[in-house]
């Protein structure tokens, strides 16, 4: 890999990290929420750094072309964030489903005493 | 729940809830209430308004049965787990599904709850293909071919024999309510796969032939269903079902 490539490639995580973290610091991003996209930043960042070591490792797994091991680790990373969200996702649908089947109930309840109420004071 | 004591003052308690789930049913559910009212006159009515765009909520309310009108479309079982949910909270002891459309006919709800009260089954599914039931349903080719293969499936798993896994005319008590209120209740369509889980929670789960109408307005929901993703849905939930299945724990005889 060339040095300019390594350099592109640390800078760029490097912003994108800071951005993350100005994220959070402002809550834009919920601390857990961020822990997948902080584990990618650090390991684009190291990749290159190392990488005479990760070189052999991508040897090893017959990947002679460096920076596709690079992008295989990005992808990999992506996934790992998606599938979180997928989970997310799923919990939160399961939540407002609960929520909203809670508040027919409460409503209907309500509505019901109202009219208890109506009957016993009719002024 | 005091009003709904007044409402069937003729009778010492209120025991059953009969649950119509309803999304824009404005041309049926008046006349749906009425046909139940009058085959079961000291049966407890919820209609589950599940956001319906039309008048369906205000119709139902000017009927004088309870309403529950959800802030947001929730599909089928999203409408009809509020139902149970409302039914164990009111304690009631059964629970019976009837669809807002119309196909279900209130008079064969005291069939449907015979078994229950006699304490013979826990939850109790009216079937349109029952043997000796020889009522020719109008289905398209492909949905018919879906409830043939899936009950196959489940009558496999289960070693019982069920005809028609997708009715939602049923029955369920106190035990089977208080299960499905939890979290056990598909958000889509109940099916095949909710009366597999029944029978490995230890449900006694029975069918009884029914008949059944078209329904007189309106469109199915059903429609609206592909064939691929349902084939796709019911195959993976009893698939997972089938791994989770010594993990469901047996319910208990108290609850």
């Amino acid at each position: 890999m060339s040095i300019k490539l390594k350099i592109v490639i640390v800078l760029i995580t490097f912003s994108i990290l800071l951005i993350l973290i100005n994220f959070i610091k402002r809550k834009y991003i919920k601390e857990e929420y961020a822990v997948f996209w902080i584990l990618i930043g650090i390991i684009l960042i190291i990749v290159p750094i190392f990488s005479n070591y990760i070189d052999k490792l991508a040897q090893m797994l017959g990947i002679f072309y460096e920076p596709a091991f690079i992008f295989l680790l990005s992808i990999l990373g992506i996934l790992l964030i998606l599938f979180h969200y997928s989970i997310v996702i799923s919990k939160l649908t399961e939540q407002n489903k609960i929520l909203a089947q809670d508040l027919g109930v409460l409503k209907n309840k309500l509505q019901q005493l109202e009219d208890d109420e109506k009957k016993k004071n009719p002024s | 729940m005091n009003a709904l004591k007044k409402e069937n003052s003729d009778s010492e308690i209120v025991k059953t809830l009969i649950i119509i789930p309803a999304h824009n049913e404005e041309l049926n559910i008046a006349n749906v209430i009425r046909e139940v009212r009058h085959y079961n006159p000291n049966c407890g009515i919820l209609v589950v308004n599940d956001c319906s765009t039309d008048r369906t909520g205000n119709l139902a309310r000017k009927m004088n049965v309870q309403v529950i009108d959800l802030p947001f479309n929730l599909g089928y079982g999203g409408a009809v787990q509020t139902g149970f949910k409302y039914a164990t909270e009111n304690d009631y002891a059964i629970g019976v599904l009837l669809d807002g459309d119309g196909q279900h006919d209130p008079k064969y709800v005291k069939e449907l709850i015979k078994p229950i009260e006699n304490g013979d089954s826990d939850v109790v599914i009216g079937s349109r293909f029952y043997t000796g039931n020889n009522q020719s349903f109008k289905l398209p080719f492909t949905k018919k071919i879906g409830i043939k293969l899936f009950s196959n499936i489940v009558n496999k798993i289960t070693g019982k024999k069920y005809t028609d896994p997708t009715s939602g005319f049923q029955a369920l008590n106190r035990k089977a309510l208080m299960f499905f209120s939890r979290d056990n209740y598909p958000s889509d369509y109940p099916d095949a796969d909710t009366i597999a889980l029944l029978n490995f929670a230890g449900f006694r789960v029975l069918e009884i032939p029914v008949v059944m109408r078209e329904r007189k307005f309106g469109t199915s929901m059903h429609n609206s269903l592909s064939i691929i993703y349902y084939i796709y849905k019911m195959f993976l939930s009893l698939f997972i079902l089938m791994l989770r299945k010594k993990t469901i724990k047996k319910v208990k005889n108290e609850y």
